[in-house]
């Protein structure tokens, strides 16, 4: 962590004034996106940013994802470095095409030619936001971390949210930067001096020696909850944020697991398909003869995101789920 | 509205449609041969289209090409050499062999690539044209596409932003009547593309896309227009595809009496000689470009052909830059 | 048809590991034979039947990790079959042995067999903690242990009995809960010496303390208790554990009623509990009960040590060897013969003011023997 000033910001803070950094610091940097601008993005991520750079640089543009996507990419081929902003990540499947197709594709493809210094920044998830129902709460980070070719951020924290989108931008890859809408108005030191945190480098949120728990975004915050609650009852949890969901810093979670003999897995998105079954399965194949119980998986339900709130409740893992699964987990029930 | 052109470009014309002719019959005589297992969408019949279109660009102009592009890329100046060497699949490729015949790209005379899902390379084009705007640059760019490509949203929302941003931008529709199999009265509403097209607000024009004179000058109109930031427009190119979508494809959808008609009365190869003929141009002159086409074609397959497989352990690398 | 399953032999005793048969497959047994050996957390026992029969579908193996209340055997009327189908225990019973991948590579390391561990986990999945506690049990020092730096390190892990591993996991316990206090007193060990030296040495000072001590836990009987789940339980029945020292660790045999014992009582009881301690022939009753414990290292020449107190017991009498000390009498340096004794407390259950009656008992009665004797 950088030395110097900090202070407590918010999430939502933290991305602003990394976009407003990046801005300043290179004028290849622009930010495109529906109601960017003066409206400040649907969510107040850009607030002031149209204000202090103008509509060139902060482009309000028309509701046409896949095209926006396409045309960050032809920016960047002229060395650009867009910053494209997708209202919800749900709408970015419309966009797809130019995402999966081109942006990570171009440089393999091209044999090298070129780079696609593009981010895209997106809010998924639900929890927090009530009843945004079937298609304003996804999360689809396993969609983007299925692609060879772009990496993949979810930061949990004011801190990492600033310093991974500062990395992303610098990035010469294309980057899926996701954000956890629940968290924007979460606060958390942030240091008043610019700094980076590199993609690719998981973080040990809290240190343990009896299991081990992996959780990204908002269910890593469920996690410390669980970690927190069972250092009472004797049990010493050890929490590991990805950060960065691709590429994925294998070595951090296969220590920790070598070291716990066990691990909890926890993800928001739906359970088929997601992100844990990659990281248990990468476990497996590097810390099997490690692994002194099975791994343990807590995920959303296999349904879309319903509308009331009886319903929704149903749909994700909270942090008594994850403690309950961690005391089964070493009482040996599991 | 028609320039002079000169006799000495139209003579540089000629030779590079025949490049681009002989380049995919030779393209046609590999995949006869088994040599290349990979899909070959040839554009003989439509040289005139990329020809007369990058005669009208600078080197640093730039395009967005589609997975029938050979004939773009040759015409914007790429070098023959690499071309078929990507064509074969060989490390001495364009791209090193990752890409084949549907992905050719030359950055190094402008080409962004060839996007072979319908329409996708469009909005990259806009993307590249604000990135310049931005810059401040004086380049222009070009999108080629097909009358295929005109179903789709990408396409109307490309022509939208590139209109509202004044992007420069030239929409090249390369009409050449089939998407795979299927004419345009059979997936486009509106069969007038300048209609259509000037209804987002941008100038359009349909042309004959055989006429190399007529699809230059009204290129060079809309290049000169752009780079002075008049913003995008549109250009219909009426054209014909003599082979199948792919060299081998059944063409079930089209009589061979149909395909003769257009390749003896619209080929526009044979147009540009007789009006080179016309012009005075020796025969013999004639005989030569075309010679030293199919020399040059020659040369790049004996190239290609020399050039040495990628190292497999290489399969993995540039999926991301460092 | 009755099924033979682990009694829970001691306080602690959470699971046993499984020695020999001592009847076979087929074999009558008689109620109070004595039918196998199991080793506890605290000594190696011998179970008796509680019933006669046919010992039949014999289930536990030597090495089994057996937890209470399992199914080790049925005894059957004479031409009973059995099925055990359903209740076999362990993992290795239906062949396949169920174990996590952690266990089988440290078992695999240490060459503990799979077949000999019984799992603790779901449905007898065995876990590495179940491997261990068998390695620690093998007689051969398991030498580059799962987490140890290798096959060439320069020093070798030596294996700790059973006993010993659960001596030390108790004892920890206890050190870490509890407020412990030492309370020191002197005795004039001369009328002792003198009592002995009548009984032609063949009463030990062992004998000596334990009448003594059961003397006066009669007479302070707030030391005779037990501490368990935060309760004083004070015993009627006085019973006296001694320390021995085995080769497989300290065990505390216990002399039931010693209050009640005349001298040569003891002396013939510690002699017995000795011999069959040496021989791992302790019965179960043998070691259970105990409510005090004495623990004497004055024959290893120890002047004096504080011991830790046997839970759930409440206090421990320690004494070493005694020693000529030049003392005050009458005004005058006198040659006496000491004895330290040392009383561990545990101040959970009993203050300073509670104990020292007892210690001060303890020295009056050493210093006029024949009070009692």
């Amino acid at each position: 962590m950088t030395a110097g000033h900090m202070r407590e910001i918010t999430y939502l803070q933290a991305i602003n004034e990394a976009l407003r950094e990046a801005l300043a610091e290179d004028p290849r940097v622009f930010l495109m996106g529906e109601d960017i601008g003066q409206h400040g993005g649907a969510f107040g991520v850009t607030r002031g940013l149209w204000d202090a750079f103008g509509g060139e640089r902060v482009r309000d543009t028309p509701i046409s994802e896949n095209t926006l996507a396409g045309a960050a990419l032809g920016a960047a081929l002229t060395g650009m470095r867009p910053v494209l902003e997708i209202m919800f990540l749900d709408f970015s499947l419309l966009a797809l095409d130019q995402i999966f197709n081109e942006w990570a594709k171009v440089r393999y493809m091209y044999g090298g030619q070129c780079t696609a210094p593009v981010v895209l920044r997106s809010p998924q998830g639900g929890l927090s936001w009530k009843s945004a129902g079937a298609h304003h709460a996804q999360s689809l980070e396993a969609l983007f971390v299925h692609i060879p070719g772009l990496k993949v951020v979810f930061p949990s924290t004011p801190y990492d949210a600033k310093g991974l989108l500062k990395a992303a931008i610098a990035d010469d890859n294309p980057v899926i930067f996701l954000e956890h809408k629940a968290m924007y108005g979460d606060r958390g030191a942030v240091p008043e001096e610019p700094y980076r945190v590199p993609l690719g480098v998981a973080d040990v949120k809290r240190a343990g020696d009896d299991v081990t728990v992996i959780a990204a975004g908002k269910m890593c915050h469920f996690a410390l909850d669980a970690a927190a609650l069972l250092a009472k009852e004797g049990i010493a949890v050890e929490v590991i944020d990805p950060r960065t969901l691709k590429p994925l810093d294998e070595e951090t979670i296969f220590a920790s697991v070598r070291k716990t003999h066990r691990a909890v897995l926890v993800q928001e998105a739906p359970r088929t398909g997601g992100v844990a079954a990659e990281w248990g399965m990468r476990i497996v194949e590097a810390c099997f003869d490690w692994l002194d119980a099975p791994i343990v998986r807590l995920a959303g339900a296999d349904v879309p995101i319903p509308y009331a709130h009886s319903l929704e409740a149903k749909v994700w893992p909270r942090s008594p789920d994850i403690a309950e699964a961690i005391r089964k987990l070493v009482a040996l029930e599991i | 509205m028609t320039r002079s052109i000169s006799t000495e470009t139209l003579e540089q014309m000629y030779e590079i449609m025949w490049r681009i002719r002989r380049f995919e019959e030779a393209a046609g005589a590999f995949y006869q041969a088994g040599r290349v297992k990979g899909g070959i969408h040839a554009s003989i019949g439509q040289e005139a289209v990329a020809t007369g279109v990058c005669f009208a660009l600078r080197p640093g102009d730039l395009i967005t090409s589609t997975h029938r592009g050979h004939g773009h890329h040759i015409a914007k100046g790429a070098d023959l050499n690499r071309l078929m060497a990507e064509l074969l699949g060989k490390a001495t490729g364009y791209n090193r062999g990752r890409g084949g015949s549907m992905h050719m790209a030359a950055f190094d005379v402008g080409s962004l690539g060839a996007f072979p899902v319908v329409a996708a390379g469009v909005p990259v084009a806009v993307g590249a044209a604000l990135g310049i705007k931005m810059q401040e640059q004086d380049r222009v760019v070009v999108a080629f596409f097909g009358d295929g490509a005109m179903a789709q949203g990408t396409l109307h929302e490309s022509i939208n932003l590139a209109a509202l941003a004044q992007a420069p931008v030239i929409f090249v529709c390369e009409n050449n009547q089939f998407a795979v199999s299927t004419r345009p009265e059979n997936s486009l509403a509106v069969r007038d593309k300048v209609q259509w097209a000037t209804s987002y607000g941008i100038p359009a024009w349909s042309i004959d896309g055989q006429s190399v004179d007529a699809v230059y000058d009204t290129s060079a109109e809309a290049v000169e227009r752009a780079r002075a930031g008049g913003g995008p427009c549109f250009i219909e190119a009426m054209t014909y595809r003599f082979e199948g979508h792919y060299f081998g494809e059944p063409q079930v959808y089209r009589t061979r009496e149909e395909v003769d008609v257009e390749r003896r009365d619209r080929d526009p190869i044979a147009r540009l000689h007789d009006r080179l003929l016309a012009r005075g141009v020796e025969p013999t002159t004639l005989d030569a470009l075309n010679q030293a086409a199919s020399e040059a074609v020659e040369a790049a397959v004996a190239f290609a052909e020399a050039g040495p497989e990628p190292d497999p352990e290489t399969f993995a690398d540039e999926v991301y830059s460092p | 048809m009755l099924e033979i399953t682990l009694p829970k032999l001691t306080h602690d005793m959470q699971t046993g590991a499984f020695v020999q048969w001592y009847k076979r497959e087929g074999d009558a047994v008689k109620r109070g034979d004595a039918l196998y050996a199991v080793e506890t957390d605290k000594a190696t026992v011998d179970v008796e039947a509680e019933a006669g029969g046919v010992l039949t579908g014999v289930l536990a193996r030597p090495g089994d990790e057996i937890a209470i209340g399992q199914v080790l055997a049925y005894l059957a009327a004479p031409g009973e079959t059995i099925e055990t189908t359903g209740r076999v225990p362990g993992p290795g019973a239906g062949g396949r042995v169920v174990a996590t991948p952690l266990a089988r590579r440290v078992a695999r390391e240490a060459g503990v067999d799979l077949r000999q561990v019984r799992g603790s986990g779901p449905h007898g999945r065995i876990v590495r903690a179940d491997v261990l506690r068998v390695r620690r049990v093998q007689t051969t020092p398991a030498v580059g242990a799962a987490d140890a730096p290798g096959a060439d390190s320069d020093y070798e892990v030596v294996a700790r009995s059973r006993v010993q591993a659960q001596t030390a996991a108790r004892l920890t316990r206890m050190w870490q809960e509890s407020p412990l206090y030492i309370l020191d007193l002197d005795a004039d060990m001369t009328e002792a010496i003198r009592w002995r030296e009548k009984t032609g040495r063949a009463r030990s000072f062992t004998t000596l303390l334990v009448k003594v001590a059961a003397a006066a836990l009669e007479n302070v009987p707030q030391v005779n208790s037990l501490w368990i789940d935060g309760e004083l339980r004070r015993h009627r029945a006085v019973n006296v554990g001694v320390a021995i020292a085995t080769p497989s660790g300290v065990i505390v045999p216990v002399i039931h009623d010693a209050n009640q014992l005349t001298a040569q009582q003891i002396q013939a009881r510690l002699a017995e509990l000795r011999e069959r301690a040496g021989a791992g022939r302790l019965m179960p009753s043998d070691l259970g009960g105990g409510t005090f414990t004495v623990t004497n290292l004055g024959m290893y020449g120890v002047d004096a040590f504080a011991a830790v107190i046997n839970p759930p017991q409440v206090a421990i009498l320690a004494c070493g060897r005694i020693v000529e000390t030049p003392v005050a009498r009458h005004r005058e340096v006198v040659i006496r013969p000491l004895l330290r004794l040392r009383l561990t407390v545990d101040h959970r259950a009993l203050d300073g003011a509670e104990a020292a009656p007892f210690l001060v008992a303890v020295k009056d009665l050493l210093e006029n023997p024949y009070r009692l004797i």
